[in-house]
């Protein structure tokens, strides 16, 4: 595990950039199912 | 950005984050369900929301 190709994670920079392209977009999936859930409970029990 | 994942390794990264994504849930909706307002959604029909 010594000689990673200068990255600590041993990833590369285009793997790396990959990776977060694919992380991001799922991180936006979740986002927008959680903003529905909360909407949908808002037009039935408001909590402010 | 993305230099985040040359410092973290992406694989342990992601399971770090799942694993604590999912406490985190877990928690919340125990949390609700312990309350007046939301501790009644499982065993009260949704149609008696007008009731308050």
């Amino acid at each position: 595990m010594a000689d990673g190709n200068g990255s600590l994670s041993g990833w590369t920079e285009g793997e790396a950039q990959e990776f977060h392209k694919y992380f991001m977009q799922g991180s936006l999936y979740f986002l927008v199912l959680t903003l529905i859930a909360h909407i949908l409970i808002w037009i039935w029990r408001p909590w402010f | 950005m993305w230099r985040i994942w040359l410092l973290f390794d992406p694989r342990r990264a992601l399971v770090g984050i799942l694993t604590f994504a999912f406490l985190m849930v877990l928690l919340n909706h125990f949390v609700q369900l312990s309350t007046d307002r939301y501790g009644s959604w499982l065993n009260e029909p949704l149609a008696a929301a007008s009731s308050e």
